[in-house]
């Protein structure tokens, strides 16, 4: 579509008041078409609120968001979901009663054509592109490395394969943009590494992500672009390292203080 | 001998139809979390648009397009509940909901009865009414039938739950419904679809035991309280619990009329529920609710 964009996902002046509150308040920012986007700021930033309005689990009261082109403010989360922007959760949210793979699948309704009378009746050509669908489901585990825990309840996974298993359960519907949410949060130092290598990974692929995420360490390894935020507006936006050295960031982080020592 | 094995057969053969109900029941439980009591005037409509069907179309391709027809009537009932109870209600208290379906099913019922009568139906089996001979046992051919029939649908009913995307994403959707929203599930299309299932396995309980009972317009309350009491026995929000549920109620029923009193037949569920209330209230199946969390 417009491919002449540089910006896959391209947010102005988002917001969302809850009453006298401002959670978000005037938001802009960009996700590079096939780049890392991180969005930082300290607790009670905005950053949770920022991703409900995103992926159209909460409703901005203005602004306007638009995914390669198409605007989606105020859109339904499934409609979010089927236009290509698709999340993982901060908090894990697996289906505890579905197994690894019935999770993965879970994600492809938006290329699953089969309806109840086909799915009932086992018509040949839908048993097709189940086969299709079971296969790609199986090569993303296969591609986390969890191939053999495709049967597997998951609650009985260790904690950093459900994280992975939230990556693919998102990848299955092929988006355009992954807005991962903490990925690292109560990751070891190997899972991490790990983790981002499979970001990056992904990039490669072509996949643009935009990364909520704590671990500064990791957010500068990954990241082209850096937007920080704080009481729900944009403070500082830019190159990991211009990001690093900017006195509002540091004010943010660590107090007015600190940031007057460092300049 | 001879007359237990008669006995038991028609048991299971009313188990079945009450493990259907049941099914119904659940699936509308598990999947939209909607208590639905209008699931026995769901399976009297099958019955009498069944009965309905079969009578004008004999002339016109005979029993399988009237089926057809049927099942295509409770296709359009489902969707009608879904349209003017699920839909509008969703997101209200449970009790409003609990309240819209009874609506619903007194609206049913009372139209059931404008348009047929208050006479009962009867309906000729598919198979006959004929017996087979099974080791020296006469059985009756219909109830042979329905238990096979049940045994199929059941088997169809959680294949489509357990090995298709479709299934999987139905029990996706019962579990989460905000997670699966944000994994691209279209909440209509499926709630849609599985209103029109739990309208379809009532609706073909209605019509499996026209041939058995007389049915008339006002026995929906009767066979839901049935299918209610074998979804508590068997453990309520499990599928497998709703049949094995069901084949106890069916058991309870046609034993405790046969060898005790007929009079007492309802009583005989209502104690055995009673019973599992008290000594096993999560039912047979009961603890995939404790793990639901």
């Amino acid at each position: 579509m417009s491919e002449a964009s540089p910006a896959i996902l391209s947010v102005r002046g988002l917001c969302c008041h809850f009453g006298g509150l401002r959670a978000v308040d005037g938001l802009d920012l960009d996700v590079p078409r096939g780049g890392i986007l991180a969005l930082i700021g300290p607790n009670g930033a905005g950053k949770s609120t920022t991703i409900n309005l995103l992926t159209g689990a909460l409703r901005p009261s203005a602004g306007s968001i638009r995914l390669d082109g198409v605007e989606l403010a105020g859109k339904a989360a499934h409609v979010v979901a089927r236009a290509g922007m698709v999340r993982t959760f901060q908090n894990g949210r697996l289906f505890a009663r579905l197994s690894v793979l019935e999770n993965v699948l879970v994600g492809a309704d938006s290329r699953l054509r089969a309806g109840l009378a086909a799915s009932l009746l086992r018509l040949p050509g839908f048993r097709a592109e189940e086969a299709a669908l079971v296969a790609h489901a199986g090569g993303l585990l296969g591609r986390l490395g969890m191939a053999q825990d495709a049967a597997r309840e998951v609650g009985t996974l260790p904690y950093g394969s459900q994280r992975r298993l939230e990556i693919a359960r998102a990848l299955i519907s092929r988006p355009k943009l992954l807005l991962l949410d903490e990925p690292a949060a109560g990751l070891n130092a190997a899972e991490v590494a790990e983790l981002g290598r499979l970001i990056l990974q992904l990039r490669q692929d072509g996949l643009s992500v935009l990364l909520i995420e704590h671990n500064m360490g990791l957010v500068m390894r990954l990241a082209d672009h850096i937007t920080v935020l704080n009481f729900g507006r944009r403070i500082a936006s830019g190159t990991p390292q211009a990001v690093r050295d900017d006195p509002r960031v540091v004010e943010a982080y660590l107090g007015r203080r600190a940031a007057d020592a460092r300049v | 001998m001879g007359e237990l094995a008669q006995l038991v057969v028609n048991a299971l053969a009313v188990g079945g139809i009450y493990a259907l109900i049941a099914m119904s029941f659940e699936l509308a439980y598990e999947s939209t979390g909607v208590v639905n009591f209008a699931t026995g005037q769901l399976a009297v409509m099958g019955a009498m648009i069944g009965a309905s069907a079969l009578a004008l179309l004999r002339l016109h391709g005979g029993l399988p397009v009237g089926y057809l027809a049927t099942a295509a009537a409770m296709a359009v009932v489902g969707l009608a509940f879904f349209a003017a109870v699920f839909r509008p209600l969703r997101g209200a208290p449970p009790v409003t909901i609990v309240i819209g379906t009874i609506a619903i099913g007194m609206v049913i019922q009372n139209v059931a009865q404008l348009v047929w009568g208050p006479l009962p139906v009867a309906m000729r089996s598919p198979v006959g009414s004929g017996t087979i001979h099974l080791a020296g046992v006469a059985l009756p051919l219909h109830a042979v039938f329905v238990i096979a029939v049940t045994v199929a649908l059941v088997g169809v009913v959680h294949a489509l739950l357990h090995a298709t995307p479709l299934g999987v994403q139905m029990r996706a959707l019962a579990q989460d419904a905000e997670t699966a929203l944000l994994m691209g599930i279209r909440p209509l299309r499926l709630y849609g679809m599985i209103w029109v299932l739990v309208a379809l396995l009532a609706g073909i309980a209605g019509v499996l035991l026209a041939p058995m009972w007389f049915i008339d317009v006002t026995m929906g309350d009767t066979l839901a309280l049935k299918a209610f009491a074998a979804a508590i026995i068997g453990g309520f929000g499990s599928i497998p619990g709703a049949v094995c549920g069901g084949v106890l109620v069916g058991l309870a029923e046609i034993l405790g009329a046969a060898y005790v009193s007929s009079d007492y037949k309802d009583a005989f569920v209502f104690a055995l529920m009673i019973a599992f209330l008290v000594l096993r209230p999560q039912g047979l199946f009961g603890e995939r609710i404790g793990a639901r969390g």
